[in-house]
């Protein structure tokens, strides 16, 4: 998990359905090499806290990078798209969990964002899992996400 | 109860069936060989009276006719999964690096106990494969199906009432962002053992660091699919729900592909020498330890999956010493060999080639999961003296290993595929053994057989058998080069 940069955003947000929540990400000081402007982030984490989802709903959460317009109609070929990710259990419980994307699918341009130091920022999108599902009730608390 | 021989029939005709039952080109009755192997197969090339399916069905019915008290129940073997309670290990493990073994475990024993209680001993679990077929199958729906959770109306208070047990119906699919080709193209791409498992914890359920973190392969297609079908699946008894097992049945074939891919597992012995040592039941009911390195070699464990070729010898075998295939062979070069093969002890027989032999085939996921097309490369082997004893045994098969010993596992890039003896006194027609898979990875590391292709074997004992003097020659073996089809 070695990494020459590590950039991570500050407080918590919560994410509601049908809404996004974009976190500006900033150089972590004294992480190792977080003043190497060229080395680039090879993965993303994002810590999820408290969850608090309905019954009978179900949740997916859509990450993006450098796209703070991002919905839940962004399409999934966007270049700025890194990957979902959903819960088990479905419903509350279980303490902090950690969700980590690896990067180098991204695109070669957005990869060259990353890489040239300019610190971007994460759009966390809710939405349900599935046509057909509910999730108008649920949230999900986003407590950090990290790039390193 | 079945003697150790008659129990070895049954797997040798019930895999032979199996085969015969995939690959139409294969003949029952022109080979007396088998896999030491059960293999695994889609439930969506299945009809609903398949054998595989008929004696799931009865499983599941046998195990709800169990008290719940007896861990090989229906309700038992769900209570494993949830644990004594929600925080109390052991259960299982999620959000790190024991949620793959642990589950191949888990899917291991309960598999045994189908075997068990439906008195069938060919029976291998099938996989739902979500990337091709993402609405759950039609063989799993109705109301007096057994494997419909509505015919059983399991009580489980982790979720909302039944029935329906099942969020969703027969037409529902599972969306492509979460289970489509590019995603799971993307994780089997992914070379880094933890960013594919998920990562290190100190425990399955760690209460001190490391607290481990959830990959994609985890986060994404298996926990959308458990939030996809909900009811059971929604929660930690999400194996009352049958579907579950063939869930976690495709997400184990995903771990076999990685590796099949050249992938290689951790060293850490953090995670190999961790023992599950309270978790499961045999099939006898009794409580059945294993650490994490037991459960990285499938083969060993009695199984392989129908969607990795270099994994399933045989009916490629059959296949390859057909007639047509003469007409298309591209390259063939051959050697003598007079060193037998002995138990624990490979053996190499070098066969030098005029030209490099790479493989066209490529590496596709469709070509993995359906069909594989391009140049392909057989190592055959004849002139066989046979082994005085056929049982207790069977042969690991390497290409180009420099490294190549008795622990040498078969996530190993440069394993081909296992072939056992059976029931013969004579040679035989010999075995040919696809080695495209090997040779494609070996070429992507950079390490081409530019000069020579040498085929390794390695006899090994079944698990739990000491099988005796095993000795065998190959005496030629002949690289085919052919276009496939």
């Amino acid at each position: 998990m070695a990494s020459d940069k590590v950039l991570a955003s500050a407080g918590t947000a919560v994410l509601s359905t049908a809404s996004s929540v974009t976190l500006p990400l900033k150089p972590v000081a004294g992480a190792p090499g977080a003043t190497s402007p060229e080395a680039c982030p090879r993965r993303l984490r994002i810590e999820v806290g408290e969850l608090q989802i309905a019954p009978r709903e179900s949740v997916a959460v859509h990450v993006f990078l450098g796209e703070p317009d991002a919905t839940a109609r962004t399409p999934f070929d966007d270049p700025g798209y890194v990957g979902s990710f959903s819960f088990f259990p479905v419903a509350e419980g279980r303490g902090p969990q950690r969700f980590v994307f690896a990067l180098d699918r991204l695109p070669s341009f957005e990869r060259e964002r990353l890489c040239s130091g300019d610190p971007p920022s994460v759009t966390l999108v809710l939405a349900p899992i599935a046509q057909g599902v509910r999730a108008d009730q649920s949230q999900v608390e986003i407590q950090r996400a990290t790039l390193e | 109860m079945y003697s150790t021989t008659r129990r070895e029939l049954l797997a040798a005709s019930g895999a032979m069936a199996a085969l015969a039952a995939t690959n139409p080109g294969f003949s029952r009755t022109a080979s007396a060989y088998y896999l030491p192997v059960r293999i695994r197969r889609d439930v969506g090339a299945m009809q609903p009276d398949d054998p595989v399916l008929v004696t799931y069905r009865k499983a599941v019915e046998e195990m709800h006719a169990l008290p719940a008290s007896d861990r090989r129940s229906w309700r038992g073997q769900a209570e494993i999964h949830r644990g004594p309670t929600i925080s109390d290990p052991p259960g299982c493990p999620h959000e790190n690096w024991f949620f793959l073994p642990w589950h191949r475990a888990y899917l291991y024993y309960f598999e045994e106990i189908c075997r068990e209680l439906a008195g069938d001993d060919t029976f291998a679990l099938p996989y739902w494969n979500w990337t091709i077929d993402p609405q759950v199958p039609a063989t799993f729906w109705g109301a007096t199906n057994p494997l419909d959770p509505d015919r059983w109306n399991d009580s489980d208070n982790l979720v909302p009432p039944g029935p329906p047990w099942r969020g969703i119906g027969p037409n529902d699919s599972a969306q492509s962002f979460a289970v489509g080709a590019p995603v799971i193209q993307g994780i089997l791409n992914e070379t880094d053992f933890e960013q594919f498992a998920s990562f290190k914890a100190s425990a399955p359920r760690p209460t001190q660091p490391p607290f481990g973190g959830t990959a994609e392969l985890e986060g994404t297609p298996h926990n959308y699919i458990h939030g996809f079908v909900r009811g059971h699946m929604g929660h930690y008894l999400s194996p009352l729900d049958p579907i579950f097992w063939l869930h976690h049945c495709n997400i184990d074939r995903l771990w076999v592909e990685w590796n099949a891919l050249g992938n290689a597992n951790t060293t850490d012995p953090d995670w190999l020498d961790f023992e599950f040592a309270q978790d499961f039941v045999d099939r006898n009911g009794n409580t059945a330890p294993i650490k994490v390195s037991a459960t990285e070699d499938t083969t060993a464990l009695g199984y392989v999956y129908d969607t990795v070729p270099a994994l399933v010898a045989q009916p490629a075998a059959a296949r390859a010493l057909t007639a047509p295939m003469s007409e298309r062979v591209q390259e063939r070069y051959e050697a003598t060999n007079n060193r037998p093969a002995r138990l624990l002890q490979p053996i190499g027989i070098a066969v030098a080639t005029t030209a490099p032999v790479v493989p066209a085939a490529a590496m596709t996921l469709e070509s993995r999961t359906r069909t594989a097309a391009g140049r392909r490369v057989f190592a055959r082997l004849t002139d066989i003296s046979p082994p005085a004893t056929t049982a207790g045994f069977y042969v690991n098969v390497f290409v180009n290993c420099p490294y190549l010993s008795s622990e040498t596992p078969t996530n190993d890039p440069h394993y081909a595929t296992s072939f056992a003896f059976f029931g013969h006194s004579h040679g035989g027609p010999g075995f040919s053994v696809d080695i495209t898979e090997p040779l494609t990875r070996l070429n992507r590391l950079g390490r081409p057989a530019t000069e020579q292709i040498e085929v390794q074997l390695l006899p090994l004992p079944m698990p739990g058998r000491q099988p005796g003097d095993v000795e065998f020659t190959v005496g030629r073996v002949e690289i085919i080069v052919v276009e496939a089809t």
